[in-house]
């Protein structure tokens, strides 16, 4: 079993849409996939008509004494379910305050589906918590979605600051969503990280309006809009994906010394 | 395999004098659900030969999704079906990797999937949801035709299945419930495969190499012996297609056992029959024997390479085998496509169907098959203790070679005439004789391996590095071959002295329902 997340800070950049996306791609592939929607805010869950109830709280999750597999619910498609959203996710942060070896809670809770399914796609909400930390430690890669500006970079040079100092065992795999050709600063700052050699993926998601129609059809965007630019791209990722997180051997992250070009740029082009 | 009784039954059909496009509007009438638009639906079920994934509780169908094919594997308790991209199967171990292929490899192993049973049919759907418009549970209608890989359409049986999802079991239930108790709606038997298969007359499930026992114990000897080399002919005949085309290595292994088992009852029951025949047929049979040898020694080799983890450096070894195996399979071709195979089937069916008897027939001829095949394997079971007890750890392999053939003997009798005796005692004889064969099997196979290393060694040219340590590590393999006999030995003494001890023929007792026969 694999597991993906993903993951920004950054709020808005397209994470719950790669996740259920993705999901949606890996499923009609075959993989028996699960999306587990860490979530509080459920937008996962919503899109797939799913309610957001696991039952339990944060303790009892922690302890593991919640019978996650019992929360599972089949989506409308074949091969993927969700384990949903609960509004007590948002007090996992202090249930795992003080809990030993907390980075490997979540790792943990997921042993029960390994048999069951060939991927897991993590949604993380955007906080730099010990929810997150603990994903950094049960993914095999960490989905990056940024939007071309310098502000998004500069978290982006967070994270990987972050993961090196945690020593987490992901692959960090950032890439580009919501991006703009038409605007010169969205143009530059992706020949920036492809001339750093930040490791980006090279396909990269266009803004697009049925991405946005995704909340609002309730479906994944392949099911509504198959051909749409941002649908085809994310075909792209998906292919990349596989690649770059399960077979290729692991690139070197960037040195520190690219990820304080990556601030000082930044910090310029913000200024 | 049967469905799992804690979950509800979900499939049914209609009676022939209700509409299924009316259920399904009555139906819909009574929850919140969505009719979609009928699609026509072409299923090709695979499994192997001998029905492996189906007795192993699966079914396996291929169907077309937009330019991908898609594997479909459905378990036969009830439980959720699952789907996974592929093109059409053909060796298991072929499958790309993923779940599927670790749930097909150990039932299917070395045979081949092949197409048993395509079905067309037009499928409409009807989804039922909740208050959200998120589906809980589908109902699917299916009508159409089924037929055999090239053989004549058949109309199926009318299918309402009602299609679970995980974490909505409940929903699917009520579902079924409601649609149990529409008018017209009957439970309906069988998966969607055996409904299928019974369109066509058909069954899934029965090995065709071993063919069910149609004896009496009251049938005269010779008659039933006849019977039982008439069921081995078929056997060789039904393999024979598949030995031709070379499907997979189990229809050259299933023609040479039923060929074998032949031989051994013509040469232990063959005084019952006419002697001229039975010269020629046993003359015909030992030649089918010889010519096909060669070549399921060389399968029994390659199949080590797949199911073994073997050492790297043999694989010009394993190269070779190849190149030499097609080399034999030309010549096992030229043997069953000559005359003298196709007059062989012929006068030995002949002769297997002539119930005139002999001129001059032995005492045993007419007496009760069971008494006579009780008397025969009493014997050959003294014969299997006498030589088994001669056999110590440095008794010549020459003689428990002999020893292994006597057991074959023992093994082909009680196959062929066990079904006229109570099942639990033939069973338990057969389960202690059947460890005892492994045993010396095992053994045969590493002694004729390692003359057949020896062989190839010679064949083999060690001009290249890596043919120079194939040589090497095919040294090494009989080396280990070597010490694994030395196991057998050790496991040899055990698995005697325990079949010697057992109740040996009294376990075969007479079956209740025909004691007075």
């Amino acid at each position: 079993m694999k597991v993906l997340a993903t993951y920004n800070y950054k709020g808005g950049v397209g994470k719950t849409a790669t996740c259920t996306t993705l999901a949606y791609l890996a499923a009609r592939d075959g993989l028996r996939t699960l999306i587990w929607d860490l979530d509080s805010q459920g937008a996962a869950t919503w899109t797939f008509r799913i309610q957001p109830s696991v039952g339990g709280g944060a303790r009892s999750l922690v302890r593991g004494a919640v019978d996650l597999r019992a929360a599972v619910k089949a989506t409308d498609y074949e091969n993927l379910d969700v384990l949903p959203a609960d509004t007590f996710y948002r007090k996992l942060d202090i249930a795992l305050d003080g809990v030993e070896h907390s980075e490997d809670r979540l790792a943990e809770l997921l042993v029960p589906f390994r048999d069951e399914y060939d991927l897991v796609l993590i949604d993380t909400a955007p906080t730099m918590s010990r929810v997150a930390e603990s994903v950094f430690f049960a993914a095999d890669a960490l989905l990056a979605p940024t939007i071309p500006t310098p502000l998004s970079l500069r978290t982006l040079a967070q994270l990987f600051l972050h993961l090196k100092k945690k020593k987490s065992p992901a692959r960090a795999l950032p890439f580009f969503s919501l991006v703009d050709r038409r605007k010169a600063l969205h143009r530059s700052v992706c020949r920036f990280a492809e001339e750093q050699e930040l490791g980006f993926l090279q396909a990269e998601i266009p803004y697009s309006s049925a991405v946005e129609r995704m909340a609002v059809r309730r479906q994944p965007l392949h099911v509504f809009a198959a051909r749409d630019r941002a649908a085809r791209a994310y075909r792209s990722l998906w292919e990349e994906v596989q690649e770059r997180a399960f077979r290729a051997p692991p690139q070197t992250p960037p040195t520190r010394g690219r990820i304080r070009a990556l601030m000082s740029e930044a910090r310029q082009a913000s200024g | 395999m049967t469905r799992n009784p804690k979950r509800p039954r979900l499939t049914f059909t209609v009676q022939p004098e209700t509409a299924p496009g009316e259920v399904l509007e009555d139906l819909a009438a009574l929850m919140p659900s969505r009719l979609l638009a009928a699609a026509d639906r072409e299923r090709t079920y695979f499994d192997t030969f001998d029905w492996r994934l189906y007795r192993g509780g699966f079914e396996l169908a291929q169907t077309r999704a937009g330019t991908h094919g898609e594997l479909r594997v459905e378990p036969r308790d009830g439980g959720p079906p699952r789907s996974a991209r592929s093109r059409g199967p053909g060796f298991a171990w072929d499958l790309p990797e993923g779940w599927l292929r670790e749930l097909v490899v150990p039932l299917a192993r070395m045979r081949r999937l092949l197409p048993r049973l395509v079905l067309r049919t037009r499928a409409t759907t009807l989804e039922a949801i909740d208050a959200e418009a998120k589906v809980v549970a589908r109902v699917v209608l299916e009508e159409g035709k089924a037929c055999l890989p090239e053989g004549e359409a058949w109309p199926v049986q009318t299918t309402l299945r009602v299609e679970p999802l995980r974490g909505y079991e409940p929903c699917a239930a009520e579902v079924a419930r409601q649609l149990a108790a529409l008018p017209g709606v009957v439970p309906l038997k069988g998966s969607t495969l055996e409904v299928g298969l019974r369109a066509v007359g058909w069954w899934p499930g029965d090995d065709p190499s071993s063919p069910a026992s149609d004896l009496h114990p009251r049938m005269r000897a010779d008659q039933a012996t006849r019977a039982v080399l008439r069921r081995y002919l078929g056997v060789i005949e039904a393999n024979e297609d598949g030995v031709l085309r070379d499907l997979d290595s189990e229809f050259l292994h299933d023609f040479r056992v039923a060929t074998r088992r032949s031989r051994s009852i013509v040469g232990q029951m063959g005084d019952l029959l006419d002697p001229e025949s039975v010269a020629a047929g046993a003359d015909g049979l030992a030649w089918l024997g010889s010519v096909t040898g060669p070549l399921r020694d060389l399968d029994v080799f390659l199949l080590r390479f797949r199911e073994e983890e073997l050492d790297p450096a043999l694989g010009p070894l394993q190269q070779h085998l190849s190149r030499t195996r097609q080399r034999e399979r030309r010549r096992l071709l030229r043997a069953l496509r000559s005359p003298r195979y196709t007059e062989l089937k012929r006068s030995w069916l002949r002769e297997l169907d002539t119930d005139t008897q002999r001129a001059d027939p032995p005492a045993d001829a007419s007496r009760a098959i069971r008494t006579v095949a009780r008397e025969r394997i009493a014997r050959r079971f003294e014969r299997v203790l006498r030589r088994g007890a001669k056999i110590d750890a440095g008794t010549p392999a020459r003689k428990v070679h002999r020893l292994r053939i006597q057991c074959k003997k023992l093994r082909y009798l009680i196959d062929a005439f066990g079904p006229l005796f109570e099942p639990e005692g033939t069973r338990a004889l057969l389960k202690r004789l059947k460890r005892l064969q492994d045993t010396l099997g095992t053994f045969n196979d590493y002694e004729v391996q390692i003359e057949l290393l020896e062989h190839l060694a010679g064949e083999m040219k060690g001009d290249t590095p890596e043919s120079a340590r194939a040589l090497l590590a095919m040294g090494r393999w009989q080396e280990r071959m070597r010490a694994d006999m030395v196991v057998e030995r050790e496991r040899f003494a055990r698995r005697f002295a325990r079949f010697a001890a057992d109740k040996g023929v009294d376990a075969l007792v007479p079956r209740e329902d025909d004691v007075g026969a």
